[in-house]
């Protein structure tokens, strides 16, 4: 095991090195996303599979499709990406030494502490059962660190009112007709299964690793394949139903934070008993927003529509 | 009951957001009800915070270390006082410069309120983690909105700005990674006293929590993605991001280095912070009389201003505590009402060069006079704000026998003198001959008045500084 480690380590190096310094951008997107898969299964040798599985859908699966698709729109766009390589010197020099020195310095901080068991950590572990769930990783994102995944939920709304607000003017008419292998039949074929691992991973969250997270970006995906296929496109025009469900989970978790305050005395608290039904009704709806949002930032439209057939 | 208050000021201006995201049409009066409201929490919480101990809401009921607090102390409400008072100016403001018809009015009425309950939870928050949750929050609700000022001209000043506060979260977001993994809490209020000092690691983490924060305060050298940011997002927008959004980051700055930083910083680096702002005071002033675009005048002026607050690192007495903090409201009331007299000039005149100001002054009398009060404060002449601020200042640089920092005051309210004087001078003086006519419509009196008042407020500040600086109290832990 010792020589795998070893071997992954070196290519993560490798890969890395490969993404900055590809000739072309699509080389660089490919090093990329093959650098993600292999972090994820750097994740799954450190025993940490939620990270693993996050990393694996979000880093290197959805971001990777998001990566290829502004590749492909770039032509369109009028944007030179065949960048002049070498970099011109003095930067490359310079981000490289700052990158190296970081990493020494870092190397030789974690070299001096000894790892000690983190207070905040045991404390969590040890309240494991108030928490409503088996799974520590779902306990802090959902109950003890709520506030946080709360605001998160914010960050990627803007997000995505953001990248539509520059999207706009680039596809006006331009859009390229994707061209891909899938075909719509199989595309049928693969979807009840897709859509089964991405609930099973939202439901799974609460005793095993998964959750709203790793769960919404298998369902993006699934939405993924059928814009690929033509059995589901982006729409210039936005429904109340849409914008409702992308807001979901935000207004869900808000809502069950401060209508509860009466029965718990305080903000994001859950009462007893009812922690695990509320926390899989939280979890459900943030993967929805989730997963729409992630779509809809790989349509770049507001609104999606069923292809006519 | 006032435990209720930092959860709402968080909460109320987030769910009004997100109803008008789900709403799917511009309610400009809405978001006057939100702003109004809001206002109304921080002065309640002014009261209670006036008795001089903090308010704390424990999210969750999970205690210490486990759940997040929020906290408000004297420093986090004079921040929340300044923001919400900029709100209700600004949320008037936009009424008729955005309107309520087009897509963009409905982007900017859902982002706006997001962006406020976002410096709220900033403002308020008391764990290292949420804060850099908080500062993600504050940078992509404030790109989108500069996009709005049109995608095509602004999206090569939104990507910069993009970059370089990604690059900033991540190296702050190592920084905290780093300090975890050694005092085993993310709480500000436990970390001095389970951090282990002298070790490598620690100053480390202090050295990346402060560079990180640095890049997203646009501190030289991390200021070149805020000139064109600033100067290319409607004035509204410009506003917001120079009075409030750079200021949150010099805010933490504050914070973290008089709390839980505090044992691991050294003279030196508050030294180099010292040098850091005066060099930024210098430099962006500068730059602010060298533009020809009355936009990035003002924009580099923030260059400069945000300068002066780094200068409390070296001196770290009461006086530069006070003097830094209050600069930071002076400056952002000031700001603010140059970034709204300037999107007046530029709505009549349909252009920003400084040579298409002569001769507007009857026209835009009003807002000429909103941008020579608001500057008297930005050159720190009494009775403004400014003045009072860069007197502390002086006062602490006197006290600790550090007299060069002296000369970066001097000098930066000269240019500041400078670059101020330069507009008006083109607007007032070359007026002799009959005014152009010009196309472009006269601002309405909301747009004129808004900034005024906000000038006014400025001036204001040097006259009632006493209640504010009770507020705020003495440096904490007394100073070092």
């Amino acid at each position: 095991m010792m020589l795998l480690d070893g071997v992954l380590a070196l290519l993560l190096l490798l890969l890395a090195g490969r993404c900055v310094t590809a000739a072309s951008l699509l080389q660089a997107i490919v090093a990329f996303i093959v650098l993600g898969l292999l972090l994820a299964l750097s994740w799954v040798r450190l025993q940490a599979p939620d990270l693993a599985l996050a990393e694996a859908a979000i880093g290197a699966g959805l971001l990777g499709v998001l990566l290829l698709g502004t590749w492909r729109h770039l032509p369109a766009s009028g944007i030179h990406h065949e960048f002049p390589w070498p970099w011109h010197g003095m930067k490359q020099a310079v981000s490289a030494l700052g990158g190296l020195a970081l990493a020494v310095m870092l190397a030789l901080a974690l070299h001096e502490t000894a790892p000690e068991p983190a207070a905040a950590g045991e404390t969590a572990l040890a309240q494991l059962d108030a928490a409503g769930v088996k799974q520590p990783v779902t306990a802090v994102l959902l109950n003890f660190r709520a506030y946080d995944t709360l605001l998160e939920m914010g960050v990627l709304l803007m997000a995505l009112i953001g990248a539509l607000i520059v999207r706009r003017p680039l596809q006006d008419g331009s859009r390229i007709a994707p061209a891909t292998l899938l075909s719509p039949s199989l595309a049928r074929l693969f979807l009840p299964p897709i859509l089964l691992i991405g609930l099973y991973l939202v439901w799974a969250g609460a005793y095993s690793p998964g959750g709203a997270f790793q769960g919404g970006a298998v369902l993006a995906g699934a939405g993924v394949m059928l814009a690929l296929t033509g059995l589901l496109r982006g729409a210039s025009v936005d429904g109340l139903w849409l914008r409702g469900l992308l807001a979901l989970g935000a207004i869900v978790f808000t809502t069950a934070g401060v209508l509860l305050v009466p029965v718990t005395g305080h903000f994001m608290a859950y009462p007893d008993g009812l922690v695990t039904p509320l926390m899989v009704l939280i979890e459900f709806s943030l993967a929805i927003s989730i997963a729409l949002s992630l779509l809809l930032l790989f349509t770049g439209t507001p609104g999606l529509a069923r292809s006519r057939p | 009951m006032t435990e209720a208050l930092p959860v709402l000021l968080v909460f109320v201006p987030f769910l009004a957001g997100l109803g008008q995201f789900v709403l799917g049409r511009a309610v400009p009066w809405s978001q006057q009800f939100v702003s109004g409201f809001n206002l109304l929490l921080v002065l309640l919480l002014l009261r209670a915070v006036a008795g001089g101990e903090p308010v704390i809401a424990d999210l969750g009921g999970w205690g210490e270390p486990l759940a997040i607090h929020l906290q408000a102390d004297g420093l986090a409400t004079l921040m929340l006082l300044l923001t919400a008072v900029l709100a209700v100016a600004i949320s008037l403001y936009a009424i008729p410069a955005f309107g309520g018809h087009a897509r963009s009015a409905w982007q900017f009425w859902t982002l706006w309120p997001l962006l406020l309950g976002s410096l709220n939870a900033l403002f308020l928050s008391r764990d290292l983690f949420n804060i850099y949750v908080t500062l993600e929050l504050v940078t992509l609700a404030a790109i989108p909105l500069v996009l709005l000022a049109g995608p095509r001209k602004t999206v090569d000043a939104a990507l910069r700005y993009l970059l370089f506060a990604l690059l900033g979260s991540l190296i702050y977001l190592a920084g905290v990674a780093l300090l975890y993994a050694q005092a085993g809490t993310l709480d500000l209020a436990l970390l001095p006293a389970a951090t282990p000092t002298g070790s490598l690691a620690g100053p480390l983490a202090a050295a990346l929590i402060i560079t990180g924060i640095l890049i997203k305060g646009a501190i030289l050298p991390f200021h070149i993605w805020l000139p064109a940011a600033h100067g290319g997002a409607p004035a509204a927008v410009s506003a917001i991001l120079s009075a409030l959004v750079v200021k949150a980051a010099i805010y933490l700055l504050l914070r973290l280095w008089t709390g839980a930083l505090e044992p691991l910083v050294s003279i030196a680096a508050g030294q180099l912070l010292g040098l850091l702002g005066a060099s930024a005071v210098l430099f962006g002033s500068w730059q602010a009389f060298r533009q020809s675009r009355l936009k990035l005048v003002v924009a580099y002026s923030t260059v400069a201003q945000l300068g002066y607050m780094l200068l409390f690192f070296p001196m770290a007495v009461t006086a530069a505590w006070q003097g830094a903090v209050y600069h930071g409201l002076a400056h952002g009331v000031a700001k603010a009402a140059l970034f709204l007299a300037a999107g007046n000039l530029l709505y009549y005149l349909g252009q920003d060069r400084l040579e298409a100001l002569r001769g507007i002054d009857r026209p835009l009398a009003v807002s000429l006079l909103a941008f020579g009060l608001a500057g008297v404060s930005i050159m720190g002449l009494p009775p403004s704000g400014g003045f009072t601020a860069k007197w502390l200042l002086l006062t602490a640089s006197l006290q600790t026998g550090q007299w060069w920092w002296t000369a970066a005051l001097v000098a930066g309210g000269l240019l500041a003198a400078g670059y101020i004087f330069r507009v008006l001078r083109l607007a007032f003086l070359q007026s002799a001959e009959p005014a152009e006519r010009r196309d472009g419509p006269v601002p309405g009196r909301l747009m004129a008045w808004t900034a005024t008042a906000l000038a006014l407020l400025a001036i204001g500040l040097g006259l009632i500084s006493a209640p504010l600086l009770d507020l705020l109290g003495d440096i904490p832990g007394g100073g070092s």
